[in-house]
């Protein structure tokens, strides 16, 4: 009667009463937890690996332009942390605020007009019509395509910049609000009005809920597209930034400085992921 | 929303349908009749089964009974008056437990009385009373996911349970069950009917579910669906249980001769209108 993921809770709950001799319950929850353990090491392995080829290569080029070692990455990370680079602009920490700014400010902004227009697609078939040929033809577009005309539009101030992040952000989240909530299973809509939910009720405690998981999801990608766009941009229009300090760097052969940038965005793009991973998980199961 | 069912209205009909007719209106296609002409009374404390083939309308009958969807002409009444929507006084089951995946099970079984603003102390002990009531009270903290198919379909019970129903409608609740688990099952609603003596409208293809569950079993058919004949079970509650008696073998095969006369009935209809009803389900049928 019991799956196997009931099993382990099984198990779990069973914990505090501490048997002398393991029982087949703690037996069984074991080997998921040793071979979890074991993904963990060769995850570890992997980086470590991709480390090692990454230094033995750099003793064996041994020309720092083309390929610094790790550690003058991390020496020329720490050292321009606190000293301003170029010398007349700010340090490692400030341009990567700048660029966290501009990436949080056009994600959001993009998000709540995403979500805003999927949500009024998926419950008014004639704005569904008006609008999803637009976002079709505009969601192949790479977001860099429209550098240059919002330099032309907006100039190359922050606005440009966070415009940008909204064109890649908004289709993403409008497509994936539209499908969260349109394969919302009718049996749950139909369950909570049997229930007694009103249609405000029911539309924001059983038909939204759902759909949040798909949604959050979406965010997910887009902020990834988000990440694209904003280095691009700030390697084009900008004097400030990641993206600008990574360009800066590379025409003047500070290699160091150009993989000190890299890992700052993957630094970044792995903390935002993993808060929007939190927040899914956050949301309970899903299916 | 009243904490107790009111007890006007008893002793007489629960529900009680005059001349219902379903017509579906599709895009390109001609108009899809699923129920046509339906009249017929479910008495207060009544368990009705109703059967026949795949696309006889059971499903959407079953569905306006719920207040999900409207009759084309017609009237369903409800205690006397007529239904505009659905009602907690109406609970139904579905084909698929539809538990919500992101609420623990008690969560589930709560939703009803959240969603109409109750929560009394009473509420939460009778939430705990019916998880115990299904089995499932060491899993009201555990998420639908890692429960098994009967497990799941309990917390559906005690979700609808929850709200006290007068009336229970069941849209082959069972159909997905292995055959032990939808023993089991049966037996855990004859076991509710019982003690909360509530009117239950059960939609089977089953001829021994029917012949098992239903004091009456109406026997719909299909292209329309209508009714085709009611059959009022001779054998008492109790003795039914005993399904391999001489009696329910020759009920069985009583209503198994009348489903295939149905059967042949409804294939021997002109092509044109089977193809107005192409498949096994009706289009759109269960969205109001």
């Amino acid at each position: 009667m019991l799956n196997d993921s009931m099993r382990g809770r099984t198990g779990s709950a069973a914990r505090p009463i501490e048997p002398l001799a393991p029982t087949a319950l703690e037996l069984e929850e074991w080997v998921p937890s040793q071979r979890q353990g074991s993904r963990l090491l060769r995850r570890g392995l992997g980086l470590l690996a991709a480390a090692a080829i990454w230094e033995i290569a750099s003793v064996i080029i041994s020309d720092p332009v083309i390929l610094p070692s790790i550690q003058t990455t991390v020496s020329t990370l720490v050292h321009y942390m606190s000293t301003p680079y170029p010398s007349e602009g700010s340090t490692l920490w400030s341009h990567a605020l700048v660029s966290l700014g501009r990436i949080l400010t056009g994600f959001v902004l993009g998000t709540v007009a995403g979500v805003a227009i999927g949500a009024a697609m998926a419950s008014v078939r004639i704005i569904k019509d008006l609008i999803d040929p637009i976002i079709e033809i505009t969601r192949p577009l790479p977001p860099l395509a429209f550098i240059p005309l919002f330099i032309v539009w907006f100039g190359i101030g922050e606005s440009s910049k966070i415009l940008l992040i909204m064109t890649g952000v908004i289709p993403i989240m409008a497509i994936a609000t539209v499908s969260a909530l349109d394969t919302v299973p009718t049996e749950f809509i139909e369950a909570g009005r049997v229930l007694g939910a009103g249609r405000a009720y029911n539309l924001m405690h059983v038909r939204v809920r759902a759909a949040l998981p798909g949604i959050v999801t979406g965010m997910r990608i887009a902020m990834g597209v988000s990440w694209t766009s904003i280095v691009a941009v700030e390697m084009i229009a900008a004097t400030s930034g990641v993206g600008y300090v990574i360009l800066q760097a590379g025409s003047y052969l500070v290699t160091s400085l150009v993989f000190s940038g890299i890992i700052i965005i993957s630094f970044l793009g792995l903390v935002l992921d993993s808060l929007l991973r939190l927040l899914l998980r956050f949301l309970g199961p899903a299916a | 929303m009243p904490a107790t069912r009111p007890d006007e209205g008893s002793g007489g009909h629960d529900l009680h349908m005059e001349h219902v007719t379903k017509v579906f209106v599709r895009r390109g296609r001609r108009p899809l009749t699923a129920v046509s002409n339906v009249s017929l009374s479910i008495g207060d404390g009544e368990f009705v089964c109703l059967i026949g083939p795949s696309g006889c309308g059971k499903s959407t009958l079953l569905s306006m009974m719920a207040g999900l969807a409207e009759p084309t002409s017609g009237a369903i009444r409800f205690r006397g008056e007529a239904i505009t929507g659905t009602d907690p006084q109406r609970g139904m089951l579905f084909q698929s437990p539809a538990l919500f995946p992101w609420l623990t099970v008690h969560d589930n079984v709560m939703f009803g009385p959240r969603a109409q603003g109750r929560r009394d102390p009473a509420v939460t002990g009778l939430a705990r009373d019916l998880l115990v009531k299904v089995g499932l009270a060491d899993f009201k903290d555990a998420y639908p996911k890692e429960l098994s198919g009967g497990m799941k379909h309990r917390a559906a019970f005690a979700r609808a349970l929850i709200n006290q129903p007068a009336v229970l409608l069941l849209d082959e609740p069972f159909a997905a069950l292995d055959a032990i688990t939808r023993q089991s099952m049966q037996q855990l609603l004859l076991d509710i009917w019982s003690e909360y003596s509530m009117s239950i409208v059960f939609v089977t293809h089953d001829v021994s579910e029917a012949t098992l569950l239903g004091d009456r079993v109406v026997l719909m058919s299909s292209r329309p669906g209508q009714i085709h004949s009611v059959l009022d079970n001779p054998i008492g509650r109790a003795a039914r249980r005993d399904i391999d008696s001489a009696e329910m073998s020759a009920l069985r095969r009583k209503l198994r001769t009348e489903l295939a006369e149905v059967m042949t009935a409804s294939a021997q209809q002109p092509a044109a209108s089977a193809a107005a009803a192409p498949g096994t389900t009706v289009p759109g049928g269960r969205n109001a």
